[in-house]
């Protein structure tokens, strides 16, 4: 049965070629930029890079420092001394790292200006996040606790200084101060915030041991547990200690903080209100549905027009097949599966189109180092969203078109 | 006439009715759109008030990251001193916030019973002069207003229309009462305008107060190159400020370069939606093309009665174009009264009625246009039925 609805399908849509490339085009588009933004979302929630264990730790990276009546409010950057006294003390994490943001620097090699970027981290850093060693290895805890001055560069990096030769063991000049080089590591793509840099030291290296006394800085915190599940666990530590112990630094007597993981982080960025330990996944989740669905609305609406303009076409057709004793019932299922073949159509030309695009982002260099990688989970939420679409777009005018009066069908005629 | 062509519409005002949603949405997208550009033109268009060629940036931070510490102005001076020595610099000064980034300052208080508020900067004397900004009354601040027990400040003319009505303000105290600090900020001069983020943001009443070297701490070193200065200089310059001050990393980057990425970062994704909606109208202009072509199909007999009775060619075909234009027009009328919302209720305070209209009219004007287009050959094909032909159904 299905076999004959599909051949149906096929000769209906060779029948009105204008027609079904209007369909056509509009699932098209829909769909591409369904796909692309999946894709890009799967890539900041799943990394394929050094960030991939990411449902293994929790990243502290702001904080909000209130008085009492809260008239008076500071956003930061964590300092060292704020990390160490509140998350360093946590007993549920098993790895802690601290490192600080990014640091861009410019040189210039032979005249030309070359910008590069340097992150400052401990030992533990290299621990928790899963990197890809060409050469060599990361520094280690005694390395650090020394302040040895050594360096951990990205692939691009060795290449522009180096060559070809092999760079570990020779000295790089970072603002005036020679490092030694221990380890060379796989580019990471500038999509991963917490691994993404060009040139890696141990703080300990810098020149001052002022920071250690700054509330207020550039510093960040990763939380790891080897257990998913205790990750909860470590937050419910994270929001009380801070509930509890915190000790008012001037007028500031409240701090808001947080260990998240990606999502939740994007989730308060967008909707969190910084004085707050709430969570807000869900509200950004359900900002997601409805942005999909008005996305989808007119693409379908569209479609639902063109469909129901289009029942007389096949009036006789569904008059014949009524006459002959199929069921409404019968023809709904025969007109959803026309659409839906004619959205899996649209579905994989979108696949391509959406593979095109990235492709073209990737090798433009907008973003280093990015890439997006096609997935069984892609694939699957971009097959779900297909079939939605289809069914939103299908349902009414499969029904609308079953109904057909079977005399008035066969006459012709609707009206 | 009209009254015979709505009784038609709403005859079938099932099939209609999809379509005004489809027109009313795809109107609220064109809205949208027009409305971003023609706000983003219309900043553009207004003077900047400064001038952005041959004048470079320097960033200072101590090297463990944070700007807000360890650097202090006594250790900033011979730097500046160096600087100043350089052939190839013509003047150096010190910003508190730099130019066309999202680095700023913004204060409101009470003043004289209302409020205000405004964007604030703090310069040294004779930047204001050297980045090129337009002295409009009194004078700037410099070396005789130091010691007379007040607090210079110069406003641009926004703050002057805005809070003086436009009045004499020279001589004029503009200090927030309820702080501690009471000293008197005394406006001595108007400035045209300092529009520090660039051509794309809004206009705001803007206030510079003097430089002060006990108060103020400024990690942004801003100098005035002489002309025909190339960007080569950038090296040497890296290489001069590293050797007096090692402790300290710099960032140099010329304004026209920030001004530049300041200006895509607005335009680019603006670029990026008007693609996808001008896919999105492509597709609702070639679904409304292929309905109305199905509806002249489905309505042969009724046109060929039409034509029975003496209509002309002409005739059918403006009535099949009147007809989507009715029905766009109904679309546009939601369109509207949704769109609408935004300036009563001042969710977004920068969309104003004037704003609202100038997007609201080239909207419609589109759609409607987009409707004739969509109507001209299916009404073309509509004239080419016979009327026996178009009887012969019945």
């Amino acid at each position: 049965m299905l076999k004959n609805y599909l051949l149906t399908a096929w000769k209906v849509f060779l029948r009105r070629k204008l027609f079904t490339f209007i369909n056509l085009f509009g699932i098209c588009l829909t769909l591409t930029i369904i796909v692309v933004a999946t894709r890009v979302a799967d890539n900041h929630l799943h990394p394929k890079g050094p960030e991939k264990n990411n449902s293994h730790y929790l990243v502290v990276s702001h904080l909000v420092m209130t008085n009492k009546s809260h008239t008076r409010t500071q956003s930061i950057y964590p300092g060292f001394k704020f990390i160490n006294d509140y998350v360093s003390p946590l007993k549920v994490p098993e790895i802690i790292s601290i490192y600080t943001k990014l640091n861009k620097i410019s040189t210039y090699i032979q005249g030309k200006k070359i910008e590069y970027t340097i992150r400052r981290t401990d030992a533990n850093y290299w621990r928790i996040l899963d990197f890809e060693y060409v050469d060599g290895e990361a520094y280690s805890q005694e390395q650090f606790n020394l302040g040895k001055a050594v360096a951990v560069l990205n692939q691009t990096t060795a290449e522009q200084y180096f060559g070809q030769e092999s760079a570990v063991g020779k000295t790089i000049i970072i603002q005036k101060k020679k490092y030694e080089i221990v380890g060379v590591v796989q580019n990471v793509p500038r999509t991963e915030i917490d691994a993404f840099s060009d040139i890696w030291l141990p703080f300990t290296t810098l020149p001052s041991t002022s920071y250690r006394q700054q509330v207020s800085g550039v510093f960040s915190a990763m939380l790891h547990h080897s257990n998913p599940k205790q990750l909860e666990n470590i937050q419910q530590e994270f929001t009380s200690r801070l509930q509890q112990d915190f000790v008012a630094i001037d007028e500031y007597t409240q701090a808001f903080s947080h260990a998240d993981n990606p999502l939740q982080a994007m989730a308060r960025d967008i909707f969190g209100d910084s004085k707050s330990f709430e969570n807000y996944t869900s509200t950004l989740i359900i900002a997601i549905c409805i942005i999909s669905f008005l996305f989808m609305l007119l693409p379908s609406i569209n479609m639902v027009n063109l469909n129901i303009s289009r029942i007389l076409e096949r009036a006789s057709e569904i008059g014949v097949r009524k006459a002959y004793g199929a069921t409404t019932l019968q023809l709904v299922w025969q007109f959803i599966v026309e659409n839906v073949l004619l959205t899996l159509i649209g579905g994989v030309l979108a696949l391509l189109f959406s593979s095109f695009i990235l492709a073209s982002i990737e090798m433009s260099g907008l973003i280093p180092y990015v890439e997006f990688p096609f997935n069984l989970n892609v694939f699957v939420i971009s097959l779900l969203m297909t079939l939605v679409f289809s069914l939103v777009s299908g349902v009414y005018p499969a029904f609308k078109m079953a109904k057909l009066d079977p005399v008035l069908a066969l006459k012709g005629g609707l009206k | 006439m009209l009254r015979q062509l709505f009784k038609i519409i709403w005859k079938r005002k099932k099939a209609n009715g999809l379509i005004v949603a489809e027109v009313a949405i795809a109107f609220i997208v064109v809205f949208f759109i027009m409305l971003l550009v023609i706000r983003n033109y219309n900043l553009y268009t207004k003077p900047l008030g400064f001038e952005y060629e041959n004048r470079w940036n320097i960033l200072v931070k101590a090297v463990s990251g944070s700007w807000a510490e360890t650097i202090k102005e006594s250790e900033l001076e011979p730097l500046l001193l160096q600087l100043k020595q350089q052939d190839e610099i013509e003047n150096v000064h010190r910003l508190k916030n730099p130019t066309f980034q999202d680095w700023s300052s913004t204060s409101d208080y009470e003043l004289k019973g209302r409020n205000i508020d405004f964007m604030l900067n703090v310069m040294d004397d004779h930047a204001a002069q050297d980045f090129g900004l337009e002295l409009t009354e009194g004078k700037w601040f410099g070396k005789l207003d130091k010691g007379l027990g007040y607090e210079p400040v110069i406003v641009n003319q926004l703050f002057i229309e805005r809070y003086f009505n436009g009045e004499n303000a020279i001589g004029q105290n503009i200090s927030d009462i309820k702080s501690e600090n009471k000293i008197e900020q005394r406006i001595v001069g108007v400035f045209k305008d300092f529009r520090q983020k660039g051509e794309l943001n809004q206009l705001t009443p803007y206030v510079i107060y003097q430089y002060k070297k006990d108060k103020h701490a400024i990690r942004n070193i801003e100098i005035k190159l002489k002309d025909g200065t190339q960007r080569s200089f950038e090296e040497p310059l890296m290489e001069l400020l590293t050797n007096v001050a090692p402790n300290w990393e710099f960032t140099i980057t010329p304004w026209d370069v920030r001004r530049e990425s300041m200006l895509n970062e607005t335009f680019l994704p603006l670029l990026f939606a008007s693609i996808i909606a001008a896919f999105f109208i492509l597709l609702v202009a070639l679904g409304l093309f292929g309905v109305l072509w199905q509806n002249v199909m489905s309505r042969a007999p009724e046109i060929g009665v039409r034509r029975a009775l003496g209509a002309t060619a002409r005739g059918i075909h403006n009535q099949v174009i009147s007809e989507l234009m009715i029905v766009t027009s109904l679309g546009l009328l939601i369109g509207l009264v949704l769109t609408i919302q935004l300036p009563i209720s001042g969710f977004i305070p920068e969309i104003n009625w004037t704003l609202f209209w100038s997007a609201q009219l080239p909207a419609s004007l589109f759609m409607l246009l987009l409707a004739v287009i969509c109507a001209y050959y299916p009404g073309k094909i509509a004239t080419k039925l016979l009327p026996a032909e178009a009887l012969h159904y019945e």
